[in-house]
């Protein structure tokens, strides 16, 4: 009768594990990813590489990419503080620094730093003149000095950043 | 029927039932909300309520819950050309994030809620920026983001959407440069 009972207990509680915890689950992250573990929809901590065990039903693991995000753009016009048009491309990399942050930061993180950089290489050269654009190192160091903080802020690091191409192309309206 | 029998036919029922009920569950995918989204739950197809954060198990068919993402996308609009209350070319880019408001407008309003909201934002950027006069100091552009986000989500707030974080990367009009050296408008 005991064992009877036992059994009992154990469907009954196999069954509520199921409909109030989900079953029993594993992830594994590659050295690569981080992840944030998500208990009952709230944060509950990081976690690295390796294998963890969760309970599906009531947590869930988002998974970080941290590998360099590669950001190139060719082609691009802005017009000048002058009233002159620049033709111009840019190439830089970003890579995930801070997880939690980064998941946060937009709904798919991959797009933050490509938003960033082109938002900062357009400010920076719309502010500066035909003439000012011929230095291409200070031009990128302030978009750089720009970008930074920003990225920083969305949990990224910037790794590089390029201005490939650079040319006065024509007036603006004409 | 002693006590054994009675406990041993109830144990092989709740037994059957149990597996029964584990295996209709499976029909049913479990609805996982973390704290960035909300969940739109609709019941035989009415709305019913906005769930927050959690784990939701629906028992039945009639259930039905779509999970919207709060979290922002960020968007550039790129070189838009319009002419300001001078009646001058000018030019202006933007960079904003968009985000979702009211989970429920978002979810019955909009098919694609990110490609559908972005020509109303184009239209009422043009609309409120023309009628200023297009100026590129550093303060009309903080002020001109003002009033494009105020105007902006005073149109998308019908669609449960919204932008924050607008910041003109680009403004340029004809009339700053001096009519002079460029010509006539």
């Amino acid at each position: 009768m005991i064992v009877t009972i036992l059994c009992l207990a154990f469907v009954i509680a196999s069954v509520a594990m199921r409909v109030f915890g989900g079953r029993p689950g594993s992830v594994t992250l590659l050295e690569y990813q981080r992840g944030i573990l998500y208990r009952r929809g709230h944060p509950v901590r990081e976690v690295g590489t390796g294998r963890h065990l969760i309970f599906t039903g009531i947590e869930r693991l988002m998974v970080v990419d941290t590998r360099p995000i590669q950001v190139s753009y060719e082609d691009q016009a802005v017009a000048l503080r002058d009233g002159s048009a620049a033709l111009y491309s840019v190439s830089g990399a970003a890579r995930v620094q801070d997880a939690k942050k980064a998941i946060y930061s937009a709904a798919n993180y991959n797009h933050v730093p490509a938003f960033v950089l082109l938002c900062s290489a357009r400010l920076v050269l719309n502010s500066s003149t035909s003439s000012e654009i011929r230095a291409q190192d200070a031009l990128a160091a302030q978009i750089v000095e720009r970008a930074k903080p920003r990225l920083a802020a969305a949990g990224f690091e910037l790794l590089s950043f390029r201005l490939t191409q650079m040319a006065v192309t024509q007036r603006t309206f004409d | 029927m002693n006590l054994g029998d009675i406990l041993s036919v109830i144990f092989f029922v709740t037994a059957i039932v149990s597996i029964a009920f584990v295996y209709y569950l499976r029909r049913f995918p479990r609805v996982y909300i973390p704290d960035y989204a909300r969940g739109v739950r609709f019941i035989k197809g009415s709305f019913r309520d906005v769930l927050g954060p959690g784990s939701y198990q629906n028992f039945t068919r009639r259930v039905q819950i779509e999970v919207i993402d709060m979290r922002p996308v960020p968007v550039i609009l790129d070189r838009i050309f319009y002419r300001d209350a001078l009646q001058c070319a000018s030019v202006v880019s933007i960079g904003a994030d968009m985000l979702v408001g009211d989970p429920y407008l978002a979810a019955t309003t909009l098919k694609n809620r990110i490609g559908d909201s972005l020509p109303i934002v184009r239209d009422t950027l043009r609309s409120t920026l023309s009628r200023g006069i297009a100026d590129e100091s550093p303060e009309y552009r903080v002020k001109a983001a003002e009033d494009l986000a105020g105007a902006v989500n005073e149109e998308l707030r019908r669609l449960g959407m919204k932008i924050s974080n607008v910041e003109i990367t680009e403004l340029s009009s004809r009339s700053s440069f001096g009519r002079a050296a460029i010509g006539p408008n």
